[in-house]
């Protein structure tokens, strides 16, 4: 069964009240929930709040989830909004989340797997994370949303067009836009 | 290689470096806390309903600009009458009262 259409089906089971199906559809998605927030905002622990925030939004919207949509599609708007709701709760600019990258560095850490067993290699290995955080956060947030659900979610442009609510000749632009701004920050890392 | 080309390369290469960057698990027992968070975060009623905030904030504009109006008419009311009385304030004094029509006598009569 393709994974849209067992989406549906949980979604189906998930209007019903169905909590078994509520589960499985949160563990299904957790990491790409947990990750888009975290790669917005650039807290991981907040990224979990906002998740489990996203997930009951799930489930108290169900009863208006169209079947005509795709699930992820959907998601990832619910996911978007909760973002934006929390800059504006902030109130402040996404490009201002550095100063909570640098205030959560440490639990960024803790969350992060080591991949690498020399300690000089870990150093420039986080130094490179933290440029690379650093260049996403930096972008305004419609290209940085969008970079994320291109890169990192693998979201098609017609997808993406839907979570932005713009046009896909719009979400192409602001790709290149962003990947002209990431080629300048990240010069000297490639 | 001509500039446009290198200037691709770049832009590639900063696109594939994005890649590297590692996301984050989610810690164990998500699924299951926010199951736990559903049944404890109580539903929305109806003044939470954003509409009802808008509505509120609205009637407090409405309500603050009526009052600030009706202050502001009185206010130049009360300024009308006192330009009024002053303006009239010589000939109402050569007026005497006359507390009872009893007092009027011969010379007086109306």
């Amino acid at each position: 069964m393709a994974s849209n259409d067992t989406d549906l089906v949980l979604m189906t089971r998930v209007k019903e009240g169905d909590e078994d199906a509520f589960r499985e559809l949160i563990e299904r998605y957790q990491r790409p929930v947990i990750n888009m927030i975290y790669r917005s905002i650039g807290d991981a622990w907040e990224a979990e709040d906002l998740a489990q925030r996203v997930f009951i939004q799930v489930f108290r919207s169900a009863g208006r989830y169209q079947a005509t949509a795709k699930f992820t599609t959907w998601l990832f708007t619910i996911t978007r909004n909760t973002v934006l709701n929390e800059y504006r709760r902030r109130g402040r600019r996404a490009t201002e989340s550095l100063d909570a990258l640098t205030e959560n560095e440490e639990s960024a850490r803790q969350f992060a797997d080591a991949r690498t067993a020399d300690p000089a290699q870990e150093v420039v290995e986080r130094e490179l994370q933290d440029t690379i955080h650093a260049a996403i956060q930096t972008l305004p947030e419609a290209q940085r949303t969008a970079v994320i659900l291109c890169r990192f979610e693998g979201l098609a442009y017609e997808e993406i067009a839907v979570v932005l609510g713009c046009s896909v000749s719009a979400v192409k632009s602001l790709l290149n836009r962003a990947r002209e701004a990431l080629k300048e920050k990240l010069r000297g890392c490639y | 290689m001509n500039r446009d080309e290198y200037e691709d390369k770049d832009a590639q290469a900063a696109w594939e470096l994005l890649g590297r960057q590692r996301g984050i698990e989610p810690s164990f027992g998500f699924a299951q806390r926010t199951i736990r968070r559903l049944h404890e975060a109580p539903a929305r009623r109806f003044w939470q309903l954003p509409v009802f905030r808008w509505a509120t904030a609205l009637s407090c504009v409405a309500m603050i600009s009526i009052s600030g109006l009706v202050i502001q008419r009185r206010a130049i009311a009360r300024h009308n009458a006192e330009v009024y009385a002053a303006a009239h304030q010589d000939t109402l004094e050569d007026y005497d009262v006359i507390a009872a029509l009893d007092q009027l006598e011969d010379d007086n009569r109306l």
